[in-house]
């Protein structure tokens, strides 16, 4: 063990005080009272702060002021599910984000005009993430819409004929939700206001109500309803925000910080840097949340931006926490859609826990039922109807 | 009298309980059970006392924002000019933040601006201030409890895209 004596030091002591405090308070934590199945008061803040009710309402958008404007949504939603955007005319937004199987495909890579070198996100719960894509290389969600549509294996088009399906298409709900003639302005500027429409309907999507939601707001308002979840699924809930430390990264009512993590994935000989490679992106791209297109206030708005730590050696192979919404009834599973299921993603949790792999995955050593609750409990997260608001 | 032998006992005994080592020699540390999370510090004989608000009823979880953060000498005389490093790790992890903050001066004598602040995962945290002021140098140090509060996370003036 090679450490500076200094700050050893400083680790030890505040150690050896709050130790000896311990000693002498000696107060182990104190279950819920009103608890049935006595939670800890960590344990039920924790599922609190999971549950649905706890989701704010839409934060705001400063990069795009159409962003919660109704008309700019349905302009936004028209072109979603409009196949003439693409090269092929076969493919439109929906045609990845399926709405029958949670907003994704269930393909290990996303397949458009050609095949995508990633697995196709869920797009439930937008308006509350900061960063988009796996690795975050876009900075706004409506940024973020444009990529595909420019992608040659995604819709296989560029900006101009955006602007060309525009005018002939949408020519009127442009005009009345921009303010401009789609045909004269300058392409940038439909570009830009078209991503601004698909994110507008973007953020309409949003998620449903689960059996784990139910019995959260059970525990809260004291029903006894914990009959909700079944034995497994409370142990597996426990596992979840204690011992298997999930809730780290998969945290607050979306199941997701947002942020990008090491989590052992294998990547079969594909490299891809993630997060790593994505810092030159934020820059350069021209519809940033700081650029030329954007609505934000560059003095005011963008903290995450302007303070994000771009340190590409940290980063590298760092993906985005998925959302854990929804999850059981969508696989495959991760960036590369390397896993089938839901018991080969904790198998792996389990394999790499600790390793320089994963090294903020650490969940002391789960047993073979341990995975087979924390399954249970991730089924929970699941809505039983297809029909997403929307 | 058998604190004391405890005492003695966490001294040698500590360094390996506490944990894995990376390789830069940080030791990883599990959250002790009563921890001080008061939002003022001050250094061992009061020379320096250091405050932190925000906009918000608990720290919010996974947002982006800011600290006032004030500092008062021992005659509760505000410290001005004074150059301070900002950085909050998790001891449990062995990880920081993913942004880096960055402390302002304002217009009111003593009180500092932080930007950036954004804790991306529940539970314990260290804030440690380096302020170097008056050809002095102290570090002081907030303990922080994120994410497990039961009214859940806030979102006023969170930062978003
Ligand atoms: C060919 C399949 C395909 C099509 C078509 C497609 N996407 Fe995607 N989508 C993906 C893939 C794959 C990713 C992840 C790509 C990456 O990380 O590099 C993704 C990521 C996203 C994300 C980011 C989600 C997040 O959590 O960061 C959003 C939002 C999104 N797509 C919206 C759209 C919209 C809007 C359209 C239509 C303009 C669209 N997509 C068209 C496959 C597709
Ligand atoms: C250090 C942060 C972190 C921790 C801790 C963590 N995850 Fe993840 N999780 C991620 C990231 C990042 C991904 C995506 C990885 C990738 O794409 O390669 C992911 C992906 C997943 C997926 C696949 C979702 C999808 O749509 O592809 C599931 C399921 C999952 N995690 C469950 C869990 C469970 C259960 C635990 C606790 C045992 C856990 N995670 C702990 C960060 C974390």
């Amino acid at each position: 063990m090679k450490a500076e004596p200094l700050s050893l030091l400083i680790t030890i002591l505040p150690l050896l005080a709050t130790l000896s405090i311990c000693v002498v308070l000696s107060n182990p934590s104190k279950a819920a009272e009103n608890n049935p199945v006595d939670w800890t008061e960590r344990e039920f803040a924790l599922i609190q702060s999971l549950s649905l009710s706890q989701l704010p309402p839409q934060p705001p958008s400063p990069s795009n002021r159409y962003a919660d404007n109704p008309s700019a949504a349905s302009l936004g939603r028209a072109i979603f599910n409009d196949a003439r955007f693409s090269a092929n005319g076969e493919v439109s937004c929906a045609t990845c984000h399926r709405q029958d199987y949670g907003f994704t495909d269930d393909l290990p890579r996303g397949l458009g005009i050609g095949v995508a070198n990633r697995r196709t996100m869920p797009i439930v719960g937008m308006a509350y993430q900061k960063w988009f894509f796996w690795d975050g290389r876009a900075d706004s969600l409506w940024s973020q819409t444009l990529g595909p549509l420019e992608n040659p294996v995604e819709h296989g088009i560029d900006r101009h004929q955006v602007q060309q399906l525009v005018s002939a298409h949408y020519a009127q709900p442009y005009q009345q939700v921009f303010a401009g003639d789609a045909t004269n302005q300058p392409v940038d500027q439909v570009f830009a206001n078209t991503g601004k429409a698909l994110a507008a309907h973007v953020r309409t999507v949003l998620p449903e109500t689960t059996l784990f939601d139910l019995y959260a707001d059970a525990l809260r308002s004291d029903s006894n309803e914990t009959s909700i979840l079944t034995t497994a699924e409370t142990r597996g809930l426990r596992l979840f925000v204690g011992k298997a430390k999930c809730v780290n990264c998969h945290n607050g009512p979306m199941f997701t910080n947002g942020e990008f993590h090491h989590s052992g994935t294998p990547d079969n000989g594909e490299t891809d840097l993630g997060r790593g490679a994505a810092f030159s992106d934020l820059e350069t791209t021209e519809f940033g949340f700081f650029g030329k297109w954007s609505d934000a206030d560059p003095q005011a708005d963008g903290d995450h931006i302007r303070f994000l730590d771009r340190n590409t050696h940290k980063y590298a192979g760092t993906f985005k926490t998925p959302t854990l919404r929804g999850v059981s009834d969508r696989p495959p599973y991760m960036h590369n859609g390397a896993f089938n299921s839901l018991a080969q993603v904790l198998n792996n949790y389990r394999a790499v826990s600790g390793s320089t792999l994963a090294d903020e995955v650490f969940h002391g050593d789960l047993t073979d039922r341990d995975l087979v609750d924390l399954e249970a409990f991730l089924g929970t997260l699941s809505s039983n109807s297809n029909d997403f608001h929307n | 009298m058998h604190w004391l032998l405890l005492l003695l006992l966490s001294i040698f005994v500590l360094p390996d309980t506490a944990g894995a080592m990376d390789a830069i020699g940080k030791v990883r540390r599990e959250r002790p059970e009563v921890l001080d999370t008061s939002a003022t510090v001050a250094t061992r004989y009061g020379t320096l006392q250091a405050s932190y608000e925000t906009d918000f009823l608990e720290v919010p979880l996974n947002g982006v924002h800011s600290w006032r953060l004030s500092l008062q000498d021992k005659q509760g005389q505000p410290v001005t000019g004074a150059d301070i490093v900002l950085t909050a790790d998790m001891p449990e992890h062995l990880h920081g933040m993913t942004t880096t903050p960055q402390v302002q001066d304002t217009q009111t004598p003593g009180l500092y601006l932080v930007r950036g602040m954004n804790f991306h995962m529940p539970g314990y945290w260290e804030v440690t201030l380096d302020i170097s002021e008056a050809g002095s140098r102290h570090l002081l140090r907030f303990n922080l409890i994120v994410g497990e509060n039961q009214r859940g996370p806030d979102r006023k003036g969170a930062d978003e895209s």
